[in-house]
């Protein structure tokens, strides 16, 4: 018999009992179902984690410092109680302590600087700027970064230069334009903000205190020295969808205003001229190789580095976990079909004795037999998936513009991707599960004595 | 020429040993017809499948057309049925959940006849029945007779050598019956491929060239019509 035959044959006798089909279907349809709504979610999610680490991070950097820390992408800090070291001061981390972390200093960012594969080397400036304002205005708080060229924020107007921004220029987030009194984002463009940052208690001040005849008291402090800075708007920026900033978007300052901002803030204290991190551009770092390549000269010099990839792995890896959580389940629940299966093509087989037993008698070889009752099974994998896939098709199709708005993903953007070819490849191995579960109702098809099934009355 | 030589049967082991066929020596010539008689229990089904290659002998040679199927491996075997034998059995055994015509078609498909013959062959097969009319109907709704004229259809569409026929007729009323005999003499003349029937209806035995009369397992008498015939004129 032709392998054609036996297949048209197959789907034949699966239509001559629909009911029974379609229910035994129906088990594999719930978790061809799950499996293709998790593969969607992974699909979606990855993109989103990636389009997440592409707007947050330049590709091509890589984050180098000092401290393991910098390489922990667990994003739980080793907890283990560390020697105390005199040179390094005390990190707060609010109530719950304090840590210490080595850090990266201006001297290590001039050697970096010099390695021939270095573009560029952007100190993680932490800059605790006080308030924004302009004349005749409230203050406001903000957070204050330094520019990077290679990762333009999307602007709302305003142009921006595709080198460092001039310096004494801002790019102001757009949250900021009405409640600064300007008409609308265009209109700020070309004014000026003034930004006031507070220089840092230290030992000189603390001095030239005591020394201008005041004791230290409480309530009694030495007032700290403060500086207002007048910048002009070059751009204004758009909220991002995939910001990673948790206290709105940042104020982006040129490098050198960050520079100097930071070095008034820190001024005297032994965070001076020294930072968590520092993002360093190597050219060519978009690819992975290269990336790593950089990551290992850079380690071998003494640095803790962090490429873009390894954070979007680590991010990747809470996102695989979950995943596959769900997709034990799934298999859990294909594994309950193949009994259903199983059990069918059993029930198949004794209700077919006489068909099996003529055909044999006429001459069809045991493996044509055997071969129909595995595609008949192949045939419930095929129907069983294809149902699964469609509803769970229809489900994203209904519940994508919910999720996206939910999530706020941005238009376009959606959390259940669908890949034709992951669904064909989920079919495909659905209908090789059913095969496998159909192979000893079919042995004992092929196996049947021709003489017997044809005396069955 | 179908040849038996020293054909034995044993069904069961050791002290259960039941010997269903006993040294069968037999000759029947190409074109035949042939009525294999006897009691109930006597042995005429299991020489009949012995015969066909559908069962296995226990001991002696079965040579069909030179070829000793006693020693054919399974595969071949079943090439062998499919090729050379037409099966008819007492209670029709057609699928009625197929039309008459997919009925029809069963052998084509598994001698591997192109899609596009079948049709036309089966269609063939089904007018000589005279059941043409009903191609398209679904064998289950056909009426005893009917269901037997869709199984000698189904025997002769690929045009075997040997049809075999296990009481054709014994589900059938007489008339009924006799038209499904009508049929078989028929395609015995006309194909000129041999008919051997199993029956316990004397009058049918002896529309057959040739009678073997069996009893507890081994050939009492051979009856030869057409030697006799030929010897008379
Ligand atoms: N598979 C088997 N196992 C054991 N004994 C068997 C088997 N098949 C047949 N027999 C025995 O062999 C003998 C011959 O059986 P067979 O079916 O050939 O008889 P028959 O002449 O066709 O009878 P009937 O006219 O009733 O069909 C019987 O006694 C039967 O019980
Ligand atoms: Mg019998």
């Amino acid at each position: 018999m032709k392998m054609l035959d036996i297949i048209a044959r197959a789907g034949r006798s699966l239509r001559g009992a629909k009911a029974r089909t379609l229910l035994t279907s129906l088990a594999i349809a719930v978790g061809a179902f799950t499996l293709t709504l998790t593969l969607a979610a992974g699909n979606g999610i990855s993109a989103y984690v990636d389009r997440l680490v592409q707007s947050n991070f330049d590709p091509a950097e890589l984050i180098v410092g000092r401290d393991k820390e910098v390489e922990n992408t667990t994003g739980a800090p080793d907890s283990t109680p560390k020697e105390y070291d005199e040179s390094i001061g005390n990190l707060s981390l609010g109530g719950q302590g304090s840590m210490q972390l080595k850090q990266i200093t201006d001297e290590d960012i001039r050697i970096i600087e010099q390695l021939d594969y270095v573009d560029r080397v952007r100190p993680n400036y932490q800059i605790n700027a006080d308030y924004i304002t302009r004349p005749d205005k409230k203050r406001y708080t903000l957070s204050v970064q330094s520019y990077n060229p290679g990762q333009k924020p999307e602007l709302s107007a305003g142009s921006l230069p595709s080198s460092d921004l001039a310096k004494g220029s801002i790019v102001l987030p757009a949250s900021y334009v009405r409640i600064l009194g300007f008409k609308s984002a265009q209109d700020a463009i070309g004014n000026t903000v003034d930004i006031a940052a507070q220089q840092s208690l230290n030992e000189a001040a603390v001095r030239e205190f005591i020394a201008n005849g005041l004791s230290a008291q409480p309530g009694n402090t030495p007032e700290p020295k403060r500086k207002v800075t007048t910048y002009k708007i070059a751009a204004i920026s758009k909220p991002s969808v995939t910001s990673l900033a948790t206290v709105g978007m940042p104020v982006l300052l040129s490098s050198n205003d960050a520079n100097e901002m930071y070095d008034f803030i820190s001024a005297g204290t032994q965070q001076y001229g020294k930072y968590l991190y520092a993002f360093v551009r190597v050219n060519g770092a978009e690819n992975k190789a290269v990336a790593n390549d950089a990551k290992k000269k850079l380690k071998s010099m003494g640095f803790t580095v962090m490429t873009s990839q390894d954070l979007q792995a680590s991010l990747q890896t809470i996102v695989n976990v979950l995943q596959s959580l769900v997709v034990v389940f799934a298999i859990i629940t294909i594994i309950a079909s193949i009994f259903g299966i199983v059990n069918t093509m059993y029930i198949s087989v004794l209700e077919r004795t006489r068909e099996i037993g003529l055909m044999k008698a006429l001459g069809t070889r045991s493996s044509s037999i055997a071969w129909l009752f595995r595609i008949e099974a192949a045939w419930i994998g095929l129907l069983g998936g294809l149902i699964g896939a469609i509803f769970a098709i229809l489900l994203s199709l209904a519940v994508n513009p919910l999720l996206t708005k939910q999530l706020s993903l941005g238009e376009g953007n959606t959390i259940l991707m669908h890949d034709p070819l992951q669904i064909a490849g989920l079919i495909l191995g659905l209908i090789l599960v059913a095969i496998l579960a159909g192979w000893l109702p079919a042995r004992k098809a092929a196996k049947l004595d021709p003489i017997e099934a044809l005396r069955t009355e | 020429m179908i040849e038996l030589a020293h054909v034995s049967k044993i069904y069961g082991k050791k002290q259960n040993q039941f010997a269903a066929l006993e040294a069968i020596n037999l000759t029947i010539e190409s074109g035949r017809s042939v009525a294999i008689v006897g009691k109930s229990g006597s042995g005429k089904s299991t020489l009949m499948h012995v015969m066909s290659g559908l069962d296995r002998v226990s001991g002696g040679t079965i040579t069909i057309d030179g070829q000793d199927i006693s020693k054919l491996k399974n595969t071949a075997l079943d090439q062998f049925r499919t090729d050379k034998i037409g099966f008819i059995f007492q209670s029709f055994f057609v699928q009625a959940n197929e039309t008459c015509l997919q009925n029809v078609m069963l052998p084509l498909e598994i001698n591997k006849t192109p899609r596009s013959e079948r049709r036309r062959l089966a269609l063939e097969a089904l007018e000589q029945v005279e059941l043409a009319d009903k191609a398209n109907a679904k064998a289950g709704n056909l009426s005893g007779g009917q269901k037997q004229r869709l199984a000698v259809a189904r025997a002769i569409v690929s045009k075997p050598s040997i049809i075999f026929a296990d009481e054709p007729t014994g589900n059938l009323d007489t008339a009924t019956g006799g038209k499904v005999e009508e049929l078989l003499f028929e395609f015995n003349n006309k194909l000129s491929s041999t008919l051997i029937i199993v029956t316990h209806d004397t009058d049918l035995a002896k529309k057959c060239d040739v009678q073997i009369y069996i009893q507890d397992g081994k050939i009492i008498k051979i009856n030869d019509l057409a030697k006799k015939k030929g010897a008379k004129s």
